[in-house]
């Protein structure tokens, strides 16, 4: 069996918890992201056939008030940087996010979600914001933690990743 | 010149002749001289070659004395100094494997130490407890400690994870088969994730560790490696030793799993072979239950059993007192006990009682019944024991010393010697005695005149009245009967000592209608058979006399089958 360590990682209410919360394995009450900064969920994928079991690190949203523990991403494989496409500063957040995962993980794979999709109120992170991420090689992907969009394929890629990279 | 000597040696070369001089010389052959030229122009391959024999070497120059190992060590003192500061962690690692053991070892003997001072220590513990261990201690040949200690652990182990470090994956679990298993891999990521949040919080340095999380009987031991850690979910109260079983556990998975560990990739299947020197610490120990009497539960029973047995004991003996004592009031003369009850833990006796009776608290102490626990409910009454009508008669009559008294069927008699006045007096108060109805004199000397008039008067007094052709009575005539034989009696007595000839008539009335003859052969007959029964119940029949008196014949009218009596002075 192969187990890997994931991440989840933005900023205060994006939508990380809603996000994947209907398609994993859960035993720990959200109360634990308050409490200790993170609540770790478990999904299992295939992969050429192959079973592989995520621990799914959902870590607590940064705001002014906490402060995400690098500590927690130390040996994840990869990880979700996610953001709100309501507000724009939930980008940054992840933007900024990167740069401490990236280091920690020693430039594991990820995937920027951008979440939120499905609410009609206006858009703020702007596509061209998008288009310039995408060039730098960043992978993104518009999900919706209401109807589901996105999620199974950001696990998907994800996983694509992973096991490119530890081949 | 120069060619023709490149030309000798060409020819002697082409003819062997110089290779043969050379092994003349040298003693080497070609082969020999190669090799040797080989480690001269190739520092690797000499030091391949020497690597044997250096060594060996370096043992003869230090037993020759031409090296010193005091000159040695600075030297290897500087190369483990220049790796320590180069790379700290490399050693420790390294030396990880070994150091377990030797610290342990220090560890040992001086907790021996400590344990025979607490042995010494303990030994002043006498409670009940410390004495029977300190007998298993002096007959299973072990010390007091250990005995001691045993007592104190009671564990069980549910659960072993073997955690990858820095991925905080779960690489392998044990688990008692006799536990439900539980979602490992979450648990053993979120032990890890809290581990490194206490670490945080406290800013805890590197080396040090959560090694102990305790939530109500169930304790979480965690035992560290370089790359891995073990963690045992134990319920109960497990001892030292158990920490020492995970910490040789997790030396022998760093010692057989070290590349494992170090190029984890998330592959765990290759730790299922790491599932023996987990298995070791999935250990348990249980209060000992020898299927031995059980002495206490039997020594409570017989305690309970006499308990209860000592109550029914003296139940029962008090019920049977109290029975007994109301026997005695029973017996006694005097009392007449309607019932008895039991109340507040007293006997309440209910009854009739005589004045002239014993006293109740004199029966009991008689009896001896503890008169606290008995209350008398007593109404007075005359009692008509033959004794109690001769305590009153001495009361009342107050016979000289020389007169004795007697009671039988209503009648007093006196016998002895007494005086006129005396005799006169008795026979003026005998009827204030209550239940006597006549006095019959014994005296040795000559009894004073009867009193006939009383006797007339009360015979004469009765009437019987029978249905047709029948004389039986019912209970009032019956105890009619009974007195008028009683009187009837003194009437004989008095014929008897008074030279007398008193007679009494029974006379059974009838009427002339009708048949006459009839009715007279009727009446006579009633008569004839009531002067019968008299004579059954002793009555003399020199004393009777059965006659019919027709109505007719008398002023007074009387009911046919009528029986009165009349006493007559007998014609001579």
């Amino acid at each position: 069996m192969i187990k890997k360590k994931i991440a989840m990682v933005g900023a205060f209410a994006v939508g990380k918890t809603s996000l994947v919360q209907r398609y994993v394995r859960s035993i720990f009450n959200e109360k634990y992201q308050t409490t200790i900064g993170v609540k770790i969920d478990q999904k299992e994928v295939l992969h050429n056939g192959k079973p592989i079991n995520f621990l799914i690190w959902d870590i607590h949203g940064e705001d002014d008030f906490m402060k995400i523990k690098p500590t927690y991403l130390i040996g994840a494989s990869a990880y979700f940087l996610v953001a709100d496409e309501t507000r724009a500063e939930t980008l940054q957040t992840a933007v900024k996010m990167h740069d401490m995962a990236s280091a920690v993980t020693n430039n594991a794979p990820f995937i920027l979600l951008v979440n939120k999709r499905d609410l009609p109120k206006e858009k703020e992170i702007t596509e061209e914001q998008l288009v310039e991420l995408s060039q730098k090689g960043w992978r993104i992907i518009h999900t919706s933690a209401k109807d589901g969009t996105g999620v199974e394929e950001a696990f998907a890629e994800l996983t694509k990743y992973m096991m490119e990279e530890s081949q | 010149m120069a060619k023709q000597k490149t030309k000798a040696i060409d020819d002697l070369l082409e003819t062997g002749q110089l290779i043969e001089l050379r092994e003349i010389i040298t003693g080497l052959d070609q082969v020999s001289l190669n090799r040797l030229q080989k480690l001269m122009n190739d520092p690797h391959e000499f030091a391949l070659e020497i690597s044997d024999l250096l060594p060996f070497s370096i043992r003869k120059l230090i037993e020759k004395g031409s090296i010193n190992m005091a000159d040695l060590l600075p030297f290897f003192e500087d190369i483990i100094k220049e790796s320590i500061q180069r790379n700290p962690q490399r050693l420790a690692n390294l030396l990880f494997p070994i150091m377990g053991p030797a610290i342990r070892k220090a560890v040992s003997e001086d907790l021996r130490k400590m344990i025979e001072s607490l042995n010494k220590g303990l030994e002043s513990g006498i409670s009940p407890k410390h004495l029977k261990w300190r007998f298993q201690a002096l007959f299973s040949q072990k010390s007091y400690t250990e005995i001691m200690l045993s007592k104190a652990y009671v564990f069980h182990v549910k659960h072993i994870f073997l955690i990858h470090k820095k991925t905080a994956l779960l690489l392998h679990q044990v688990t008692d088969t006799k536990v439900t298993s539980i979602e490992a891999d979450m648990v053993a990521s979120m032990l890890s994730a809290i581990s490194d949040f206490v670490k945080d919080s406290f800013q805890a340095p590197a080396s040090e560790n959560v090694d102990t999380i305790k939530i109500g009987e169930t304790n979480l031991w965690i035992e560290e490696g370089p790359y891995a850690v073990i963690a045992a979910v134990v319920e109960g109260n497990p001892p030292p030793r158990l920490r020492q079983t995970m910490q040789e556990a997790i030396e022998a998975v760093h010692y057989n799993h070290r590349t494992d560990l170090e190029n984890f990739d998330g592959e765990t299947s290759v730790f299922e072979h790491a599932e023996k020197f987990l298995k070791s610490c999935l250990q348990s120990e249980k209060v000992e239950k020898k299927s031995k009497p059980p002495y206490f539960a039997l020594i409570l029973f017989f305690i309970l059993l006499g308990t209860v047995g000592y109550f029914l004991v003296q139940h029962a003996q008090n019920k049977k007192r109290r029975n007994d004592l109301i026997e005695v009031f029973r017996n006694e003369p005097g009392y007449l006990i309607a019932r008895s009850t039991f109340q507040n833990n007293q006997l309440v006796l209910h009854g009739l009682r005589d004045a002239l009776s014993r006293p109740p608290l004199q029966l009991a102490k008689d009896a001896d019944f503890d008169p606290s626990h008995l209350q008398f409910r007593f109404q007075e009454f005359v009692a008509t024991d033959s004794a109690f009508v001769i305590k009153r008669a001495n009361e009342t009559l107050q016979p000289p010393v020389n007169v004795q008294l007697t009671f039988k069927e209503g009648i007093l008699h006196i016998s002895g010697k007494a005086d006129e006045s005396w005799v006169a007096k008795a026979n003026a108060n005998y009827q204030t005695v209550w239940g006597v109805k006549a006095l019959r004199w014994e005296l040795t000397q000559a009894p004073p005149k009867r009193d006939l008039s009383w006797i007339i008067n009360d015979i004469e007094a009765y009437t019987f009245i029978f249905e047709f052709n029948d004389i039986s009575m019912n209970a009032a005539q019956k105890d009619q009967f009974e007195k008028l034989k009683s009187t009837a009696l003194l009437l004989d007595e008095f014929n008897q000592t008074q030279a007398e000839s008193f007679l009494m008539q029974i006379e059974s009335f009838t009427s002339k209608a009708g048949n006459k003859t009839a009715n007279t052969k009727i009446a006579l007959t009633r008569a004839e058979s009531f002067m019968g029964l008299l004579k059954e119940a002793g009555v003399p029949a020199r004393l009777m006399e059965a006659t019919v008196i027709y109505n007719e014949d008398i002023e007074k009218q009387m009911p046919v089958r009528t029986v009165e009596f009349k006493v007559v002075k007998k014609k001579k």
